[in-house]
């Protein structure tokens, strides 16, 4: 007979395994994309996983290019993704903590709406937006950062929900003990929600970091390279000139593992900030 | 000096069809400690949120030493206050806890320090100051919860059930911390709970509240031995009061079974002048007033009913013994000498010298 500690390394055991394949399958297109970024090929595509030829060239290449600046597209796409970040936290973490915490007589019912509103996808609104900003005479990144950060107050549903489970009573004794509701908010709320913080402002980062669709109608009309922001700049790499996909193909992929760069480094610095149960011991626990 | 003044205060919430707090009436003076009481529900804690500012007042007057406090924000009322759930700050420690209240109120340093150790000294909670609610005990953030109501030295305490988050022995223990700290300071304070225990035991003045109303003020000793109606005797004592549907004859009182029992003079009287004869009524019985000891049986032969014990518990030293006549089940808590196991027939002596007696329809004390 199998005894129980048998049979629980044996499910350890599967359990590890289905976790590895799932690994593997996660991680090879990633180093697949990373090693092609320095595999030396001047012949389009490449053919080998691992590079024949070790090179520097596609990073070098891809800053150097005449064609493509790439350089502006970082930081072009920084700045939007910056500054609507900001905003957009700024925004619906605010949206999320007067939803949660004060009582008023549209809350419900905008509620409703916002949940109904949120069932459709942004990018339905796409053209709509563009006749709108065009009629502005913003299809630039001024009217990027308008797209990204005006519908921010509508993904406040995450946020809510953690400030849901902050307890009440925490509000009510700093107001007993003399705070204003700015110093609730300032003293207890927000440094209760650091966790909440961190995610809203990275989720804010990584969507118009990594926009395709928006950035590629917004600012596709000005025909100008150096307005582009990265994603839509990449696409261009492959799409627009002729036979430029083989060329640049190389570079193309050196761009895509410099994209990664900086979300990376966002999540190592974050991380700390997700810490577990911060509002332990609040309550009787 | 503080004197707070409850004048026909009624709480109504949004879209709710009834009062949750119905012409509330009541004048607290100076150092006073009054506890709220009453079953889930009752409106207690309502009323110690609207004293506090944290609900609005429908409909009356709160007025603290005079002046009417209905429109003032809960940080301009100077309470401070104790919470179920202790709500303390967990980002912040136990030092900083404490000091939240004095730091916005911007005492200077030495000030705030002195007034958290000697406050952290006096609940034991010197060596806990640098670590976070989380790393504490149960008692101990009641603790914390305590001190940060002490160091502001504000006139009025607010307590919402404050110890019903605590197992048995810790309950007992910080009741009477509490009651140590209430003759220390002296502080006028209303104190919320359903645990009739902690009101008889911390209060100088019960409000026992029922469907959101007052059902009587008084001392625990009034309210214990002068119940103005069945609800509040059977609220205040444990185990509770025993209650018997019973007729009137102008001397023997029946429940047209095993209980007939003929009532001492005085009290027959007095019901006779007030008109009860050959009427119906509910006869109230303390548990400790059944007694079995066989002087009171030889003693008082007519008032003695023949029972079987249901459920026996010896409790040191005494027993609880819950007892059936005919249908009708009551208990009795006698000596331990006199313990029973379930299945005895036994002999009950009531002494009805202490009964109560309440109208059937409408529960109001007839006699006490």
């Amino acid at each position: 007979m199998k005894s129980y500690a048998h049979q629980r390394k044996l499910s350890l055991f599967f359990r590890y395994l289905l976790l590895t394949i799932l690994a593997i399958l996660w991680l090879i297109p990633i180093v697949w994309i990373v090693l092609a970024s320095f595999s030396y090929n001047d012949t389009g595509f490449i053919s080998t996983f691992f590079p024949e030829k070790w090179t520097f060239a596609n990073y070098i290449g891809i800053f150097t290019n005449p064609e493509y600046p790439y350089l502006n597209w970082i930081i072009n796409t920084l700045i939007v993704a910056i500054i609507s970040a900001t905003l957009s936290t700024f925004i619906q973490i605010s949206v999320a903590y007067v939803l949660s915490r004060l009582r008023f007589k549209f809350r419900k019912p905008f509620l409703q709406i916002a949940l109904v509103l949120g069932m459709f996808p942004g990018f339905m609104s796409m053209i709509a937006l563009y006749y709108i900003l065009k009629g502005f005479n913003m299809l630039n990144l001024g009217g990027l950062i308008l797209v990204y950060v005006g519908g921010a107050g509508l993904g406040f549903y995450v946020a809510k929900g953690f400030f849901d489970t902050i307890p009440r009573s925490l509000d009510e004794a700093a107001e007993l003990d003399g705070a204003t509701k700015w110093q609730v908010f300032t003293q207890i709320g927000l440094p209760l929600s650091k966790p909440m913080i961190v995610y809203t402002a990275l989720t804010t980062f990584m969507a118009p970091w990594v926009d395709f669709i928006f950035s590629g109608i917004i600012l596709s009309t000005s025909g100008n390279a150096k307005t582009y922001t990265i994603a839509y700049g990449l696409y261009n790499m492959l799409s627009s000139a002729k036979g430029s996909a083989t060329t640049y193909f190389a570079q193309f992929v050196a761009g895509c593992v410099i994209i990664a760069i900086p979300i990376t480094i966002l999540f190592i610095i974050m991380q700390k900030f997700y810490v577990s149960g911060i509002t332990a011991g609040a309550d009787k626990g | 000096m503080v004197k707070i003044d409850l004048n026909h205060i009624y709480k109504k919430y949004p879209n709710a069809t009834d009062y949750s707090v119905s012409d509330f009436d009541l004048h607290i003076d100076d150092q006073e400690f009054i506890v709220f009481v009453g079953p889930s529900g009752c409106g207690k804690s309502t009323t110690l949120r609207m004293i506090a500012g944290l609900e609005d007042i429908s409909k009356g007057t709160l007025a603290i030493d005079g002046k009417v406090m209905n429109d003032v924000g809960p940080r301009d009322r100077n309470i401070a206050m104790v919470f179920q759930n202790y709500a303390l700050y967990p980002h912040m420690s136990v030092y900083d806890n404490m000091a939240f209240s004095l730091k916005l109120r911007h005492y200077d340093k030495g000030e705030i320090d002195k007034r958290v150790k000697s406050a952290a000294q006096s609940l034991g909670l010197a060596h806990l100051l640098e670590r976070r609610p989380a790393d504490l005990s149960g008692g101990q953030r009641q603790r914390v919860a305590l001190g940060r109501a002490i160091v502001r030295d504000a006139p009025i305490f607010l307590m919402d059930e404050p110890l019903s988050n605590l197992d048995a022995k810790l309950r007992v223990s910080m009741r009477a911390e509490i009651a140590k700290i209430h003759q220390k300071l002296k502080t006028t304070t209303i104190y919320v709970t359903h645990d009739q225990t902690e009101a008889m035991t911390l209060a100088s003045r019960i409000v026992v509240m029922n469907n959101g109303r007052i059902q009587q003020i008084g001392t625990p000793k009034e309210v214990y031995n002068k119940p103005v109606n069945q609800f509040v005797a059977g609220f205040i004592g444990s185990p509770q009061m025993n209650f018997f549907d019973i007729s009137f004859d102008g001397a023997y009182i029946s429940d047209g079974k095993g209980v007939k029992m003929r009532l001492p003079e005085g009290r027959a009287k007095e019901l006779n002048e007030k008109g009860y004869k050959d009427k119906k009524l509910v006869m109230g019985l303390r548990p400790e007033d059944i007694h079995m000891e066989q002087a009171f049986l030889d003693t008082w032969p007519e008032s003695t009913v023949d029972a079987e014990v249901v459920v026996s518990e010896l409790l040191g030293a005494t027993s609880q013994l819950y007892m059936n006549v005919d249908g009708t089940e009551f208990v009795g808590v006698v000596n331990a000498r006199d313990f029973h196991h379930p299945g005895d027939n036994v002999k009950a002596g009531f002494n009805l010298n202490s009964a109560h007696f309440f109208d059937k329809d409408t529960h109001v004390t007839i006699s006490n």
